[in-house]
């Protein structure tokens, strides 16, 4: 199993740290093989909205020159994509919408309905399984909430086999934070993207 | 007499931008003697013009923040427009008033419904950095409605038309109207708009010099 990690390097404060810390320190455990790109929103340009991806160089972003392509790249092949971001007003933050908006090319400019609602068709027959790991100092309630929603919207336009998502608010005991690094395996396990390593 | 700020806040600008011409349109509606209006677009504002942009969001009376709808949520630059909008405020400790605000989310997407997540994120922003939130427009089919040569008056647009409506309106009026978010979604057949959507695509490609099927490419597919 092979996992790509996004995280936000400038505003990743102490929780940030502990946080990916822990998860990079259980997955090495497993045995699971790790990419990470520590991104801040100065090293990659934003979205223009121009569909060059679409009907230009279809599958691949016109702006070529950072780690945009490359973490699209990982974002289909990987087995597991993991955005460990910061939640601002309950999205993710600048730095990591930078990355989903430059990867729609990864999903088609045409229409299909899912869910009795309309919705991109898919490039990959399969892209990786999500895990949207959301977290701050004094997540609100209202924010917790959208944050959710989004991913479960993400989920359902770029259609990834299995979602997790997580929630991290406050300052969480090094227990609690075990607990979510258990929760993200077990998932792992249950979903079959993991299969060797240990297991408890 | 009541400042009212429309911020096209779409990453393309002024230019093919459909936040523009709703921008226009509610311009169009609040013709009126009682309010001064202005427009402003984000993607046209050079970075060393920013804090110009920002002290006349502060000092408006209502804000009409325009946008489309990527990745189900806010474009990256709006998201940091937001974020350093507030900082700005906080940094120069304009603590005291601020502007009410409103949002018009455009999608590619036929339902208007789709952009409920990114309306969220709009409240969310007004909760945590006191901004009075009013309601916003979630509108479906953005290049449908944005397109010139059928007016927004007109049947099929006509949701999207009474949406935008009861902002004006309500700015008209100084915040009578109830404070909930209307959705809007064209009044033709879905898979009317999906074709259309498709033939656009073509004719795009065909622009780039490109054959229909060439859409379909897989630079990413895993090599076995």
């Amino acid at each position: 199993m092979h996992v790509t990690i996004v995280t936000d390097k400038q505003q990743k404060g102490a929780l940030g740290v502990r946080l990916e810390e822990k998860l990079l320190s259980a997955l090495h455990r497993e045995g699971i093989t790790c990419d990470v790109y520590d991104m801040e929103a100065e090293q990659l340009r934003a979205c223009v909205g121009c569909f060059g991806c679409w009907v230009k160089t279809p599958g691949e972003c016109v702006i070529r020159g950072d780690q945009a392509a490359e973490i699209s790249r990982a974002l289909v092949q990987s087995d597991l994509f993991v955005l460990l971001t910061p939640i601002v007003y309950g999205s993710v933050s600048p730095a990591i919408k930078r990355i989903l908006d430059r990867s729609i090319g990864i999903i088609l400019p045409f229409f299909r309905t899912r869910n009795g609602q309309m919705h991109h068709a898919l490039r990959y027959r399969k892209i990786a399984s999500l895990a949207y790991i959301g977290y701050g100092e004094d997540v609100s309630p209202a924010e917790a909430e959208t944050f959710g929603q989004i991913a479960k919207a993400n989920a359902v336009n770029l259609f990834p086999k299995h979602l997790f998502t997580e929630v991290v608010s406050g300052q969480p005991s090094k227990n609690s934070l075990d607990e979510i690094t258990r929760r993200l395996l077990a998932f792992c396990t249950s979903t079959g993207l993991h299969k060797g390593g240990r297991q408890q | 007499m009541k400042q009212i700020l429309l911020v096209n806040a779409s990453p393309r600008g002024e230019i093919r931008s459909a936040s523009q011409y709703f921008s226009d349109a509610l311009m169009g509606m609040l013709d009126t003697k009682q309010l001064q209006v202005s427009q402003a677009a984000l993607a046209a504002t050079k970075q060393a013009d920013m804090p110009v942009l920002y002290q006349s969001v502060l000092a408006a009376d209502a804000v009409v923040l325009i946008l489309p709808l990527y990745v189900d949520a806010l474009p990256s630059t709006v998201l940091s427009f937001l974020v350093e909008l507030a900082q700005y405020a906080r940094q120069n400790q304009l603590s005291g008033r601020r502007p009410a605000f409103y949002a018009v989310i455009n999608c590619g997407f036929f339902e208007g419904e789709q952009n409920r997540p990114a309306l969220s994120v709009l409240r969310n922003f007004c909760q945590r950095e006191g901004f009075i939130w009013r309601f916003g427009c979630a509108l479906g089919g953005g290049g449908f409605l944005s397109n010139p040569s059928l007016p927004l008056e007109n049947p099929p647009k006509q949701t999207a038309h009474a949406a935008l409506s009861a902002i004006a309106e309500d700015l008209i009026t100084d915040g009578k109207s109830p404070c909930e978010d209307r959705y809007a979604t064209p009044t033709i057949p879905r898979i009317l708009y999906s074709l259309g959507g498709t033939m656009g695509w073509r004719s795009m490609a065909k622009s780039h010099g490109l054959p229909f099927r060439a859409l379909y490419a897989k630079p990413y597919r895993k090599r076995k």
